[in-house]
């Protein structure tokens, strides 16, 4: 099997990181060591959103500690819930979540945003739930 | 662990991570990638130990598959010195990686002493194919032979660490002193004993004995012939030379041919 396929954003790919830096900086802002995880797939397998990922979430790790940058692009940062059962699940106790919420702000801090509320449509925004719109706003503050 | 070498060598995984260690304190920020195919680090507080090591030295572990063993490229220019890349199979993403490194250490597998074969000849005791002894039972006498008198301890019955080579080691040597103890020894009742003048000296008992009982050697009145002896003292009567004497001069006591003819007559006689 060959590399997984991520989807690519400019100004993401833009951000450039020393060697081991990625892994340094996701340390300093979750406060997690990283390196304590020894890759047995819990938090994956009890994830509620694991289905729509493009990493599951022990591949993040796996990503960050190899030193990959592509870790920014993938969905699977944006779609955790912050749900916090991988963080009480692992058996090293790794807060994944806190480290999820490091990689949205390694690209939040940069000022690159996915989302701009402003471009939705009405009808989507009737559809949306309001703290979804919170949520999003609050993320532009990170 | 392979096919040649089916064992654990049981201290190979705590000495990758000691070297990890090692190297990591005296080069800081020196990136460390551990390869292995399994890992298991043996003993008490070693697990703790290894994820100590993994933390806090931020060694990047990568496991491979067992049928897609590491590859080591040296450098074209400089084959000797030159650095050396490794590919490896990362079985976690599915793919493979290429590190480039300045060191590679080999951990390799502990086999058992060379010197193993002799000694397991002139002794009569057994060894695996690894090259380490086999005690006379795993349970109930873990650190005897059949053979009396010679006990086993350490990494001559497999690759051990030092506590619990010296643990075993103290359980041998109060094994051998419980003979000195005692200073005398109470012998079995049914060993075999040698009809001198029906012996032919053919050592087809000397070498069948498991318990190295038996010495042929010259008699005393006659020097010239070669008789068989029993050492009583080491004789457990099992009955293998005097099934397999030719002449038909050892007899055990207890079993003689006579007392097993008249036993299956009795048994055979109803029929």
């Amino acid at each position: 099997m060959s590399k997984k396929q991520l989807p690519k954003n400019k100004k993401i790919s833009q951000i450039v990181f020393k060697k081991g830096e990625l892994a340094k900086e996701v340390e300093d802002i979750s406060g997690e060591n990283l390196f304590g995880c020894y890759q047995c797939g819990t938090c994956s397998a009890g994830c509620p959103y694991v289905d729509d990922m493009d990493l599951t979430p022990d591949e993040v790790i796996r990503y960050i500690i190899l030193d990959r940058k592509e870790v920014l692009n993938c969905k699977t940062i944006w779609l955790c819930s912050a749900c916090f059962t991988c963080a009480e699940r692992c058996p090293r106790d790794i807060n994944i979540t806190k480290i999820m919420e490091a990689l949205r702000q390694i690209v939040l801090r940069r000022k690159i945003d996915h989302s701009n509320a402003h471009k939705t449509t009405k009808k989507e925004r009737e559809k949306i739930p309001q703290i979804a719109f919170v949520s999003l706003f609050r993320k532009n503050i990170g | 662990m392979d096919k040649k070498r089916p064992y654990c060598c049981r201290i190979g995984c705590g000495v990758s991570i000691k070297n990890a260690k090692l190297l990591s304190e005296k080069y800081p920020g020196v990136k460390i990638w551990l390869l292995y195919r399994d890992m298991r680090v043996f003993g008490k507080e070693e697990e703790e130990y290894y994820s100590d090591v993994l933390k806090n030295h931020h060694v990047t572990v990568v496991r491979y598959p067992g049928e897609k063993k590491p590859e080591v490229i040296l450098d074209k220019k400089d084959p000797k010195n030159g650095p050396m890349t490794v590919k490896v199979y990362d079985d976690i993403l599915n793919e493979e990686l290429t590190l480039e490194s300045d060191l590679v250490v080999l951990t390799v597998n502990t086999e058992g002493e060379a010197l193993t074969e002799s000694l397991k000849n002139m002794l009569k005791i057994p060894a695996d194919s690894g090259g380490f002894f086999l005690e006379a039972h795993a349970k109930i006498r873990p650190l005897d032979f059949a053979t009396d008198g010679i006990y086993l301890c350490g990494a001559a019955h497999y690759p051990k660490n030092l506590v619990d080579s010296i643990a075993q080691a103290e359980g041998a040597a109060s094994r051998a002193s419980i003979p000195i103890m005692q200073q005398k020894m109470k012998g079995e009742g049914q060993v075999s004993v040698v009809n001198q003048d029906l012996c032919s000296g053919c050592k087809t008992c000397e070498s069948i004995c498991p318990y190295s009982a038996i010495t042929v050697g010259p008699l005393k009145d006659n020097p010239d012939r070669l008789v068989a002896e029993v050492n009583k003292a080491l004789c457990k009567g099992c009955g293998a030379c005097a099934g397999a004497c030719p002449s038909g001069a050892i007899e055990q006591k207890g079993f003689k041919a006579k007392q097993i003819r008249v036993m299956l007559d009795a048994l055979l006689g109803g029929m």
